[in-house]
């Protein structure tokens, strides 16, 4: 971790390279956390110095000859920008940008792991799991889940909005008896401090498995997480903004090809999950 | 029309702000849904304590000055036993005592004899005939997490909890959910420190679950050298074990908990009073078996009964050689019943009745029988801008009549900052060889006042300061004639402490470091057998000034590192009888690193450097009671691992 700090500070320290015609600006929600860890991914992954705007403590002035602005956060992602200008956009869950109304090129870096990736991840987990519910709350969510029911034979899925925090318990208790197990997508206006702990109280104590889609969530006592890490998300960037630079058109949403998998022992073994030395090899984390 | 104009601009700026706010949730929620992903300091301050209050209440709303080291700071503090880890609380500092044993002071009030309760999974560890405390007997690695009241726990302990209450948690079922095994060695400068080894086990099945925490270790408290205060003197190392031997069952079905523990510590010393060294290594055992049955059922929607029956056996201070012979043995019946109503989640009431029956047996006769009821409640309220709880509890003892110990707290939290008073008062009840030694001995008295207020300045930093006064009245104190061989309990004169502290948390992505600060004056001490001079602001054995620092830093995913440095100003202690020295200010340095599936999953590694610059630390006696300075354990380094599986 320290020397990821490091790493970190190297980067942000470090003075920016001069700003050639084409090339590309970094807006950070907060240079701190999450966004912090995928933009250093993101600047390994570039030959020159990116500079980078923390819009929590400044204010946003885009230097000129910028041809793409790469934003790490939604609320970085609202800033307004020239419609010309090409802007990719990651750790923005449940936010999407109208690429209707922009001439350049709009590119979101998805949270979500894809839905056939997933159920095939969580089949291996728990082979015997037929039924799946998948709570959500964030109105995007409502498309975004859109194939996840038909993903893959063998596995029901049914997703289930959550309209009020105080809904949850009622529908927790409708899942017992009607799931094998149950998958929160990374929806910040489902998950909260208090929502998770309400998830996890219900999932240990009913022995019924919760999958979430980060590490940090794993911790907090779901049984495993898969999904793709911010690392990862900031690589993919890189990697989105090099072919828009060559010309290369991208879709409006790109899912990163990797997504790696924690298992939190002590919660599986309360939710009577037993798991093979391959699935646990496959393992990126492994919490006791 | 100025007024007016100014209105209208003030509702036109709210509803702007108003606006602007409602235009973004989605970044404040994304802000706050990432934030869980990093360990954060909002998680640490969230975390909810039932100690000052039988019901869980977060630390900043807590009706106590409380602070909680958990399971996670136990793992990687690298703490050698509780010692340790309590002297990471600037509040608390150890002194020595008598027969090679240690004793704890809380803001600079000595408490070694009946002043600070220690519980361990619900079973009182203060041994009945005197109140003290075998520190060194409590395996640490079975602990999930220690809660401690840095004042007076009146409503619901009383009794022996005057200053201070260390509750100790051990490991539930599904803390361990499967079985873990863990060993340590350490070496110090000249000779072993300690060897331990233990075996975890837990399970959790539906409604039925299961513990079983078992441990061993033989330790020892120094391998200096101890010198009386005639100039005699002895290596410690062979003179001066710690052995102990611990077995905690539980079993749970939903509400219902049965458990047992069997716990033998022992311990050698050679260090008799004054002048006078044993030739050979005394040996002193303090065997303590406990066995409860506690339930927790809901009676209504609202309302939750909790009842507990439990038996102790003890023999406290069992010596059979021809040094100091003693052999009591203690049986110790409790029962209770406590009630929990909460009414709505601004409001709670909790009241309830405890009995306790302690049976004392010597073997040419000379027994003893006390009995002690006690009723008591306590309520709080939530008000717009505040909690207000009250609360009391009634002693009736068959010794020592009836107290009483109120207790008021207001505590606030509005946004970052939040903000205790607390006013309550305590007992401290005469044990039994104080009965047996004075009949005439009455409870001492105490009253303490509290603050503390915090700001959380950023997602990161959390300030507090605190302040306190505390009042003991009859105060109970120790005489011995180094002549006569007479010994006695008296109430003597009025003492206490005023004082204040200050603390600094910081916590990010896994980092984290906590520097507390404390600084007391002894100037209401009237009792001149701990005072480090007529007037002076000192007492003897605990420093004005202590400031801790604890830290830890991921160095790599799996690899922590965690410093530490406890800093003692100038210390008073005797030196010889009647001679009173300054001792100097000391630095004790301490560093852990632990690694955790380094080499294979469910793999823990630790390596430890204690004292890393020789402070030599000693535990100095915190009253006139002829004992030189023990010498506390010189640098060691240690080696320890663990493996869950």
């Amino acid at each position: 971790m320290l020397f990821k700090s490091l790493v970190c500070c190297a980067v942000l320290f470090a003075p920016a390279g001069p700003l050639a015609a084409g090339d590309t600006v970094a807006v950070l929600s907060s240079a701190s956390g999450v966004y912090l860890e995928a933009f250093s991914k993101f600047q390994a992954g570039s030959v020159d110095k990116i500079p980078y705007f923390d819009i929590s403590r400044e204010k946003l002035l885009l230097p000129p000859g910028t041809r793409t602005v790469v934003a790490f956060g939604s609320k970085a992602a609202r800033q307004t920008y020239p419609p010309a200008i090409n802007l990719v956009y990651l750790l923005a869950p449940g936010y999407f940008v109208d690429g209707d109304k922009r001439s350049g090129a709009t590119v979101k870096v998805s949270m979500l792991t894809p839905a056939e990736r997933l159920l095939t991840g969580l089949k291996e987990l728990q082979p015997k799991l037929k039924k799946l519910i998948v709570f959500w709350r964030s109105s995007a969510y409502a498309d975004l889940l859109g194939d996840y029911p038909s993903a893959l034979t063998g596995v029901e899925v049914r997703t289930v909005q959550v309209k009020r925090a105080d809904q949850l318990p009622g529908l927790l208790r409708s899942v017992i008896g009607s799931a094998d197990a149950f998958w929160l997508p990374p929806d910040p206006l489902l998950i909260s401090q208090e929502s998770i702990k309400i998830f996890r109280d219900f999932s240990l104590s009913n022995a019924i498995p919760m999958y979430v889609s980060t590490k940090g969530l794993a911790q907090k006592g779901a049984c495993a997480a898969i999904g793709v890490s911010f690392a990862e998300m900031g690589a993919e960037a890189s990697a989105a903004v090099k072919k828009l630079s060559k010309g290369i058109s991208l879709p409006r949403v790109i899912y990163p090809a990797n997504s790696q998998l924690t298992i939190n022992v002590s919660a599986a073994k309360r939710c009577r999950l037993s798991f093979s030395s391959e699935v646990t090899a496959k393992a990126a984390s492994l919490l006791p | 029309m100025g007024i007016m104009k100014r209105s209208l601009s003030i509702i036109l700026l709210f509803i702007c702000a108003v606006a602007s706010f409602a235009q973004t949730p989605a970044s404040s929620d994304e802000d706050r849904f990432f934030r869980l992903e990093r360990e954060s300091l909002e998680e640490l301050l969230n975390i909810k304590t039932s100690v000052a209050s039988r019901i869980p209440v977060e630390l900043r709303r807590t009706p106590g000055l409380v602070s909680v080291i958990t399971q996670q700071d136990i793992r990687y503090s690298g703490a050698r036993n509780l010692v340790d880890l309590l002297r990471q609380v600037p509040a608390f500092e150890f002194v020595s005592d008598v027969q090679g044993t240690i004793g704890l002071g809380v803001r600079g009030s000595s408490a070694i004899e009946g002043k600070v309760r220690v519980i361990l999974d619900g079973v009182t560890y203060n041994e009945v005939m005197y109140g003290t405390v075998q520190w060194d007997r409590f395996p640490v690695d079975q602990i999930e997490r220690i809660e401690i009241i840095r004042g007076p726990g009146s409503v619901i302990y009383c009794g022996l909890g005057e200053m201070a209450i260390v509750n100790i948690i051990t490991k539930s079922p599904g803390a361990v959910a499967g079985s873990r095994v863990y060993s340590g060695y350490g070496q110090m400068a000249e000779a072993r420190g300690r060897v331990y080894g233990g075996y975890q086990f837990g399970r959790v099945s539906g409604d039925t679950s299961f513990s079983a925490l078992a441990h061993v270790s033989a330790a020892q408290r120094s391998d200096r050298k101890f010198t009386d205060f005639s100039g005699s003197s002895y290596r410690m190392n062979g003179n001066s074990e710690l052995g102990s031997k611990n077995l905690n069952v539980f079993l749970g079905y939903k509400g219902l908990g049965l458990r047992f523990i069997a716990d033998d510590f022992r311990l050698s010393e050679r260090d008799h009073f004054d002048a006078v060294l044993y030739p050979g290594a005394a040996k002193i055992s303090y065997p303590v078996y406990s066995f409860e049955v506690k339930d927790s059922f809901r009676a209504a929607e609202k309302l939750r009964l909790e009842s507990k029956l439990a038996f102790q056996y003890s023999r406290p201070w069992h010596e059979t050689d021809r040094y100091f012979p003693y052999d009591k043995t203690v049986r110790k019946y409790t029962g209770g019943l406590t009630a929990f109503y909460e009414p709505g989640p601004a409001a709670g009431l909790m009241g309830g009745a405890e009995f306790v029956q302690d049976k004392i047996a010597a073997p040419g006769g000379g027994g003893a029988r006390y009995d002690n009821l006690a009723l008591f409640a306590q309520a709080s309220m939530g008000l717009p801008a505040f909690t207000f709880t009250a609360g009391s509890r009634l002693d009736s003892n068959s010794n020592n009549g009836t107290e009483l110990s109120p207790r008021l707290a207001l505590t606030s939290q509005v946004n970052d900052f939040n903000f205790k008073a607390i006013y309550s008062g305590g007992f401290r009840a005469p044990t039994a060889e104080n009965i047996a030694l004075n009949s005439k001995i009455a409870p001492e008295r105490t009253t303490a006042a509290e603050f503390e207020a915090g700001y959380k300045a950023s997602d990161t930093l959390f300030f507090t300061a605190s302040a306190f006064d505390i009042t003991i009245r009859r105060t109970i104190l120790y005489f011995y004639n180094p002549v006569t061989y007479d010994e006695t309990y008296v109430n003597s004169s009025r003492t206490g402490t005023r004082g204040g502290g200050l603390g600094l948390k910081y916590s990010k992505g896994g980092n984290y470091a906590d520097l507390g600060y404390i600084i007391y004056s002894a100037a209401k001490n009237r009792v001149t057998h701990t005072q480090a001079a007529p007037g002076s602001s000192a007492v003897l054995g605990l420093p004005r000034h202590k400031a801790v620092l604890n830290s830890r830093y991921k160095l790599a995913e799996k690899i922590t590192a965690s410093p530490s440095l406890i800093y003692l100003s100038k210390r008073y202690g005797y030196s010889a009888p009647g001679a009173i020295k300054a001792y100097p200010e000391i630095l004790q340095a301490n560093f852990y690193l632990h690694m955790q599936d380094c080499f294979t999953r469910g793999l823990g590694l630790g390596f430890g450097v204690y004292d890393i610059f020789g402070s030599n630390h000693d535990f100095i006696q915190s009253y006139k009671g002829g004992h030189a300075p023990l010498p506390n354990a010189s640098r060691e380094i240690l080696l320890k691992a663990d493996y869950a599986f």
